[in-house]
This record gives structure tokens, C-alpha cells and sequence, in this order.
């Protein structure tokens, strides 16, 4: 077996001796990546698989039994299966129609302030979704929501948000800037000489969009089409603060509820988790087969589309959609909430609640919930840090190495996109507390989960960007003398630096909104901010929660800046998503 | 007459329990070393204990601050969630052999009957709670028979509405007020889902056994509105708070509580009687600070830690010396609680979870 690295193994004035020791760094490399992917990846799915057929919970004595899938033949899974499918398939759509305008709107068209309108509707993106679905139930709550009243005042009818409809809504929206990356770049990589050639050969401007746009498009679109149906089949949050009062249970607030009911279930939830799991990973595969070898995913644009001239009523039909997106996703909920953290007494009436501070008094001295805020902030960083590492260890394996098996290494880094995080969660806590080496109710565990659920990220930046570094440059260090791992330090970390930075980004701002996963895995001293807030939406402390979903919003709206700044100045990398700016 | 048993025999297994140890003398509410195995010094030295609770984290946190008024050197980490979570995190993180949790409470009979069967609880009744049977301030049958747990405060189920939205001629009296024309045409209620809060279950049970439960949820499941079920307390007290419902089927002390802070409710405790269950307490077997632990159970079953969770919580409390909080709340001798066996009721609760679900359509 044999490894071919950036240059050959018998470089001039490499003596044997030095040759043997490069392939034992590169071997123990290889192995430690494998190992890392194994114990991250593979070990919890296989632990959960293991614990949909126990007959008891996790670390308690039991026998093996097929009779947990019984669950899949009940009629309350289907009801959960249709819940799920209307809420997802609903969601998707909507995300896909919304994030693709936005995409259209600010790439194709030549708008005022563009970077500032992209940064604005690009923030939801970094908040937790069901803060969103919160906010929403202020304004929709079927008697007393505000947008209501306003409805019932011109004669409109009312909406109730405690329904599917109300969930495929806020779903939906929050979703939105998750499609707009993702077609932003696909849309900017798009030459604009291919339409004028369209255009010159006397097509239509329909006939060109058909032809040529939608064709070039279609990668990136089916691939944010798959992760949002994903993501959206595995989101707990929102559907947890939506479906209460009704009852409305989709497979992952279900999935917890069987977690964290009495008596306990976690065996029928695993059957659950390895159902939703092997349903998303063959979607990840049909769409793997049908987008082919084309690279489907992009944190690294390779040039900027520069819009042709925009008529003032286009800019203003452009802006207008900006504004209205920002409006209802951040000024409307978040600023219902973040008035109403000013009450002394949750009411909807302003006049008689009083004002006070005393909410972020609590939030800001209360000792856990500090602890909590100080827990994210260094689950994200470590997370983003050690994922980097991470992935550039298995993008150089991966595309500079031929050993056999390594696309099967890239296939498992990349499986957790496939995973719901509820069900990853699980999966952890099956193997840390079958194999009890003092893992779980550690920060640790929920940095584990962390790294494996948001490896994908970081990994296909490295990949694509070790795919678009020209092997030539290593080859030069190496014949120059230059060592593995110097080349690898010197010249490969830092050109493709820039793309895994991109994806550490995206891993933060992942970090920062993780609920389902924490939720379950969370012990006393590793609460995180989304768990906290979830409690106090529990707890019925509204007033509280609004004050500390204010500080979370203020928290992720500086990272973004900071890492904006950052990036664009140190890196040229434009930040909020990874964006390498142009050279 | 109120008949409220953990165990037909728990009074006398109890007494007996504290005849064999030897104490239970005296009445004194300090913990004592020779009876109990650990000294306030050792608690002391260990610093620190960890408290699982289902008791909301204001009034948790009030608690505290009144323990380390008396005990400055202990601190105590707090894990607030709902019984059920509670329950699954203490579970898994023994069987992950890294208990965390000192002081478990479980609103819940049957989830401290199951800790104790898995032997998850350390054997121990706290001085204050002996002291307190012995002097008749304190039932025998709040403390569990072996002795691995006892009660400290009662949950009740009751109606609570909204005087800004009920005209005072619909004001609900009664279970069977609710199923008036008025109610069933214009109110809008909630109650709390018995299958996702734990001591609602109890209550519901002790309504059912009583002969209240079918004609009452049934009743409501009428209602042109629907029925919103919430699977928290929070979230049905902000319902009230927003106005969305004009009445639900709330733990009492919740409502009082949103009393005191200026909320225009009523509470109503209905004369056909009303459901409740118990929080427990106890030690865990795993307890990494045994001594602080005990300390702090101590604590929670004397008079001082009693008033203080019924002054931050407005709940009754088991204990006798305990006056109702805040005031205006009647004192429980007035109110009738419908008698309960737990032991029956945790045995049923799947078969009641379908009946229920069959009532409520």
C-alpha cells in the first residue's frame, strides 16, 4: 500500500532514515484522523443502533430484543411521519423560495449598501431558531397575539402559530439565510460573458435563465434544497415551543419526549433516531448519485458576479424584499421580546407592566446562567479551533493521499450533515455511558458532539480547497528539502487557511445556537446559553428569557462583526460565511 | 376528613424505623452527629453539594440563599428542570457511574419509589424530619417506610381564572362551573397534561378516584375553543398571564405567586375536593458530598428550610408549623384534598394516561 503525498518519497537529499520517519508521521496522521472520525462518528451511530435493540436504558443490565421497532408500525409514529413531512416538505419550500430571492435580489441586482444588506439578512442564520418561534408567539398567539389584534382591526382573519402552519412560518424564515449562502456563491460564480453569449445568439432572457442560469444553478440549489430538508427534519426547537399547547409532535420533539418522559424510553427514541437517520443519509446518497462528482456544496466563491446596471425601480423592489425579510425575522419578533424584557409582569398590556431592568440584572448576575454564557463561548471556540485542525488533517488525506479507504473517510466526516441533532445526542449518551470512562456530564461530551455534528462543515471547506491549491507549490517545498509536515505547515495550512476558516466561522455560529443535542447532554456546570433559555421558556420565565435571548442575539451580532473585521483584515476572507474575497 | 397515605403501613413501619435508630427524641431541629453520621463541620469541610429540583429556580435560589444564611461554608450548584428530566439525567448519570447530584426532589411517588428500588438513594431520615413526626408537626406517612425519602411540600391542581377577562357572574366555584353554556361557548381554557407533568398525573388520578375526573374532563373537551394542554407549568401560567386562557386547571402555588406579583387572578379551590401529590426529597446514594447532602436535607425538612421554600414558592407545606404564604391563601385545613394512594396510582398510569386521552378526545 502504497501513499503518494505532495512529492515523491525520494526526494533529492532525502536520505532513507528521514524517508521512513515521514511515512511513520504520515501513517500516525492518517491514524489519528481515523481514529478521531471512528470515536466522533461512527461509535455513537453504532451505540445508538445498539441501543434501539436493548431492552433497558443506557447502562443498565438488559437483553437484546427487536421488539423497540415496533414503534415504527404504531399509529402514532405515522401521525409523527405526516407531521413531520408537512412541516419539513412546507419549510423547504419556503426556505427555498425566500433564501433564493434574497440570493437573486442581492447578487444579480446592483443594490445600494450590499454588504450591509447581506449582513442584515444573513443574522438569523446565527440565531436560534426557536427564540424565532418565541418572538412569533407574541405576535400570533391566536387571542392576544399583537399582529392579531391588528388583523382583527382591519377586518383580517386571525392565525393561530400553535399549528403546522404556524411551524412550516417560522421555520421557514429562519431557514431562509441557510439556502441564500448557499446560492449566493453558486449565483456569483456565474459568468456573466456565458448569459451575454446566450443573448448575443438572439435567446430570450427566459430562454437564457432555462438554459444557462437554472443548469449552472442547479447544483448548489439541490444541495440547499437537501440540507434544509435535513435540518429541518431534525429541528427540535421550533416545533417544541410551537406544537405544546395543541400537541402537535413532530419525530424530534418526540424523540426527546421519550428521553426525558417517565418512564423513561430511550430505546423506542433510538429506533426513532436510527429511522430519521437512515432516511437522511439515503437522501444524501440520492443526491450524491445525482449531482454526481460535481462538487455540491461551496464556502469558497472563486470570484464575485458584478451586476449589470439596475433600474431604480429593480433596486427599489430589491431593497424592499431585503427589508421586509429583516423586518419580520428580527425587528418584529425580536423586538416584541425585547421590549417585553423591560416588564415587571409578563402581560400584553405595555401600559400596566411597568419597566424594569431587573430582568437583565438577573440574566447578567444569576451564577449559572453567567457559567452558561462563558460554556458557549468556549464550546464554539474549541469546537471551531480543534474542527479545523481536524479537517485539514483529512483534507490533505483525502486529496493529496491515494491511500484506499479515504473517500470512505470523507463519507463519514461528512454523514453528521445527514444526522438530526436530538439523535446525535442520543447516540452520545449511549456509548459515554456504556463505556463509562468519565465522559459524560463533562463539558467534554458536549464538545464531542459539537466537533462530530459540525465536522462537515469545516471538512469541505479543506477538501475543496485542497482541491483548488495546485499540487506544485508542495512539490517545490519538497524538492527544496522541505519537510511533510513543514510543507504541510508553511504551504498548505496557509493557503488553504483561509476556506477552513471560513468553515470554523460557520461552525461557530453553529455552536452558538446548538440546542437539541446539548439539551440532552447537558449536566449541572455545562449548561449552554440555548439550553438555559429553553429551561426558562419551561419554567414559564418569559421575562427572563427575553432579556437572555437579547443577550444572546447581542453576543452573536458582535462575533459576526468581530469576525468580519477579523477576517477581512487579516485573511481576506469575508467572514460572516467564508466568503474568500476576490483576489 | 382528608385521608392523604403514602402507605397503609408506612405510619407504623416509620415509627418503628425510628424506635430501631434509637432517635427521633427531643424535638431539637439541629442536626446531631451521632444520630445522623455526619457533623455540620464535615459538611462543612466537603463545601459544596449539588441539589436537584423541580422547584422553580427563583424560589430554588431563595431556598439556598436562606441555607447559607445559616450554613455561609456550604455552597449549593442547582439543577433545575422538571421531575421527568431530572429523574433521567440522575438515572443516567448513575448508571454512568458519575453521580453529580447530593440532594434529589422528585414531584413524583412512583420516580423516588423507583430511584430507591434501583438503589439510587442513600438510607437516611433527616433529624429535623424525625424530630417533626415525633412531635406530631409532621405525618409519619410523609416519610417513606424504609426511610430513603420523605415529603416536604404538596402540589394541588386547581382552577385559577382571570378576573380582567371571567365577568364576575361566570366566576367558576365549582369543577362543574367550567362546564357551563358560558364556559363551553366563550371561555377559553387550559389545563395541564398529565402525561408530561408529573404531579398534575397524581392529581388527575385523585380526581378520577373520586368520581370527578370523567363528567369534568369530558365535560371540557366540549368546549368550542378546544382545550389547550401544556406540558409545563410555565407555559400555562403565561397563558393566563397573556390572556390567551380565562381559566386552566394550575397548580395553586404557581398561581399565587403570580398573584403577588400584581397578576389579576383568582384561585379556586373547589369544595367536591381537589388532587395533589407530594415533592419528596432525599439523599443520593452516590451523593459525592454524603455530609452536605444530609446537611441540606436536614435543612429542607426543618421548620426554618420548610418556611423558606413556602415563602419563595407560596406551597403548603407538610409540615404543620408552617403557615400558609402569602397571605390572603387559606391554610390547607380548608381546603379538602382528595385522598390518594400512590402506590395505586403509579401502577395505573398507563392505563389512566389512555383513559384520559379517550375524555379528552
Amino acid at each position: 500500500m502504497t501513499v503518494r503525498l505532495a512529492a515523491p518519497a525520494t526526494a533529492p537529499g532525502m536520505e532513507r532514515g528521514a524517508v521512513a520517519r515521514e511515512r511513520t508521521q504520515q501513517w500516525l496522521a492518517i491514524g489519528i484522523a481515523a481514529v478521531l472520525v471512528v470515536v466522533l462518528i461512527v461509535l455513537p451511530l453504532v451505540m445508538l443502533v445498539y441501543g434501539s435493540l436493548r431492552d433497558a436504558p443506557p447502562g443498565l443490565p438488559g437483553v437484546f430484543t427487536a421488539k423497540n421497532y415496533e414503534i415504527l408500525r404504531e399509529p402514532d409514529f405515522l401521525s409523527l411521519v405526516k407531521n413531520s413531512l408537512i412541516v419539513t416538505c412546507g419549510s423547504t419550500i419556503l426556505a427555498m423560495v425566500v433564501g433564493g430571492g434574497l440570493a437573486f435580489v442581492l447578487v444579480r441586482l446592483r443594490m445600494p449598501m450590499p454588504r450591509l444588506l447581506d449582513m442584515l439578512v444573513t443574522v438569523p442564520a446565527y440565531v436560534t431558531p426557536f427564540i424565532g418561534a418565541i418572538g412569533w408567539s407574541l405576535l400570533l398567539s391566536p387571542r392576544v397575539g399583537y399582529l392579531n389584534h391588528f388583523f382583527e382591526l382591519v377586518g383580517l382573519p386571525t392565525i393561530d402559530i400553535y399549528s403546522l402552519g404556524g411551524m412550516v412560518w417560522v421555520m421557514g424564515i429562519y431557514e431562509a439565510p441557510i439556502v441564500y449562502l448557499y446560492l449566493r456563491p453558486a449565483l456569483s460564480r456565474i459568468d456573466r460573458s456565458l448569459e451575454e453569449v446566450g443573448r448575443v445568439m438572439g435567446a430570450s432572457p427566459t430562454r437564457t435563465a432555462r438554459s444557462i442560469i437554472v443548469p449552472l444553478l442547479m447544483p448548489a440549489s439541490l444541495s440547499a434544497l437537501l440540507l434544509c430538508f435535513v435540518n429541518l427534519l431534525g429541528q427540535f426547537g421550533v416545533p417544541g415551543v410551537l406544537g405544546g399547547p395543541e400537541g402537535i409532535n413532530v419525530i424530534p420533539t418526540y424523540l426527546v419526549t421519550l428521553v426525558q418522559q417517565y418512564p423513561v424510553n430511550p430505546n423506542a427514541a433510538s429506533v426513532l433516531g436510527v429511522a430519521l437517520t437512515v432516511t437522511t443519509m439515503v437522501l444524501l446518497w440520492v443526491s450524491n448519485r445525482v449531482l454526481g462528482k460535481r462538487d455540491y456544496t461551496t464556502v469558497v466563491g472563486k470570484g464575485r458576479y458584478e451586476p449589470g446596471p439596475t433600474s431604480r425601480r429593480m433596486r427599489w423592489i430589491g431593497v424592499t424584499i431585503c427589508l421586509v425579510y429583516v423586518f419580520l425575522t428580527e425587528v418584529l419578533p425580536m423586538g416584541m421580546m425585547f421590549f417585553a424584557s423591560f416588564q415587571k409582569v409578563f402581560t400584553p398590556d405595555f401600559g400596566r407592566s411597568g419597566f424594569t431592568l431587573a430582568n437583565y440584572k438577573y440574566v447578567l448576575s444569576y451564577p449559572s446562567l453567567v457559567t452558561s454564557i462563558s460554556n458557549t463561548l468556549l464550546l464554539a471556540l474549541a469546537t471551531a479551533v480543534i474542527g479545523s485542525v481536524l479537517a485539514l488533517l483529512l483534507g490533505f488525506i483525502v486529496v493529496r493521499t491515494r491511500l484506499p479507504g479515504r473517500h470512505v473517510v470523507e463519507q463519514i466526516a461528512i454523514a453528521p450533515l445527514a444526522i438530526p441533532p436530538s439523535v446525535f445526542g442520543l447516540a452520545l449518551l449511549w456509548t459515554w455511558i456504556t463505556v463509562p470512562v468519565g465522559v459524560y456530564g463533562t463539558l467534554l461530551v458536549l464538545l464531542l458532539a459539537y466537533l462530530a455534528l459540525f465536522l462537515p462543515y469545516t471538512t469541505r471547506a479543506a477538501i475543496g480547497a485542497f482541491r483548488q491549491v495546485s499540487v506544485d507549490l508542495e512539490d517545490a517545498s519538497r524538492v527544496l528539502g522541505g519537510s511533510w509536515l513543514l510543507t504541510l505547515r508553511r504551504i498548505v495550512a496557509p493557503l488553504v487557511g483561509p476556506a477552513i476558516l471560513g468553515g470554523a466561522i460557520i461552525v461557530l455560529y453553529h455552536s452558538v445556537r446548538e440546542l437539541a443535542a446539548s439539551l440532552l447532554l447537558y449536566a449541572v456546570g455545562t449548561q449552554v446559553i440555548s439550553v438555559a433559555i429553553w429551561e426558562m421558556f419551561n419554567e414559564g420565565q418569559y421575562l427572563e428569557l427575553f432579556a437572555m435571548s437579547t443577550v444572546q442575539v447581542l453576543i452573536v451580532l458582535v462575533l459576526v462583526l468581530v469576525v468580519r473585521l477579523l477576517g477581512r483584515r487579516f485573511v481576506g476572507v469575508d467572514a460572516t460565511d467564508g466568503r474568500a474575497t476576490p483576489a | 376528613m382528608q385521608v392523604r397515605t403514602l402507605k397503609s403501613a408506612a405510619a407504623m413501619s416509620v415509627a418503628g424505623l425510628l424506635a430501631l435508630s434509637g432517635c427521633g427524641s427531643g424535638g431539637s431541629e439541629s442536626p446531631s452527629a451521632t444520630a445522623t453520621g455526619f457533623s455540620v463541620e464535615t459538611a462543612e469541610q466537603e463545601g459544596t453539594l449539588t441539589w436537584y429540583t423541580s422547584i422553580p429556580t427563583e424560589a430554588s435560589n431563595a431556598v439556598i440563599a436562606a441555607f447559607q444564611q445559616k450554613y455561609p461554608k456550604v455552597k449549593v450548584s442547582l439543577l433545575r428542570s422538571t421531575t421527568q428530566d431530572l429523574w433521567q439525567k440522575f438515572q443516567t448519570e448513575n448508571a454512568a457511574r458519575r453521580g453529580v447530584a447530593d440532594v434529589v426532589g422528585f414531584a413524583d411517588w412512583g420516580i423516588m419509589n423507583d430511584a430507591k428500588t434501583q438503589k439510587l438513594l442513600a438510607k437516611y431520615v433527616p433529624d429535623s424530619v424525625r424530630s417533626a413526626v415525633d412531635s406530631g408537626v409532621l405525618g409519619s406517612d410523609k416519610v417513606d417506610a424504609d426511610g430513603f425519602y420523605f415529603a416536604s411540600r404538596e402540589l394541588l391542581i386547581t382552577i385559577a381564572y382571570n378576573n380582567q377577562t371571567v365577568p364576575a357572574e361566570h366566576a367558576p366555584k365549582t369543577w362543574d362551573d367550567l362546564l357551563d353554556p358560558w364556559w363551553t361557548e366563550n371561555g377559553h381554557l387550559g389545563i395541564l397534561d398529565p402525561t408530561k407533568t408529573t404531579g398534575t398525573y397524581y392529581a388527575y388520578y385523585a380526581m378520577d378516584q373520586a368520581g370527578i375526573a370523567q363528567s369534568f374532563f369530558s365535560g371540557i373537551a366540549r368546549n368550542k375553543h378546544g382545550i389547550k394542554q401544556y406540558d409545563q407549568g410555565g407555559a400555562i401560567q403565561n397563558a393566563l398571564s397573556s390572556k390567551e386562557i380565562d381559566a386552566g386547571v394550575i397548580t395553586d402555588y404557581s398561581v399565587w405567586s403570580l398573584i403577588q406579583k400584581g397578576q389579576p387572578f383568582t384561585v379556586v379551590y373547589p369544595e367536591a375536593g381537589v388532587g395533589g401529590s407530594f415533592d419528596y426529597n432525599a439523599v443520593a446514594a452516590a451523593a459525592p458530598h454524603p455530609a452536605a447532602a444530609r446537611l441540606f436535607a436536614d435543612y429542607l425538612g426543618s421548620t426554618d428550610g420548610s418556611q423558606a421554600i413556602a415563602k419563595a414558592l407560596n406551597t403548603f407545606m407538610v409540615r404543620s408549623d408552617v403557615p400558609p404564604y402569602p397571605t390572603g391563601k387559606p391554610p390547607i385545613s380548608q381546603v379538602k384534598v382528595l385522598p390518594l394512594d400512590p402506590t395505586k396510582a403509579a401502577a395505573q398510569r398507563d392505563d389512566f394516561y389512555s383513559t384520559f386521552k379517550g375524555w379528552m378526545g
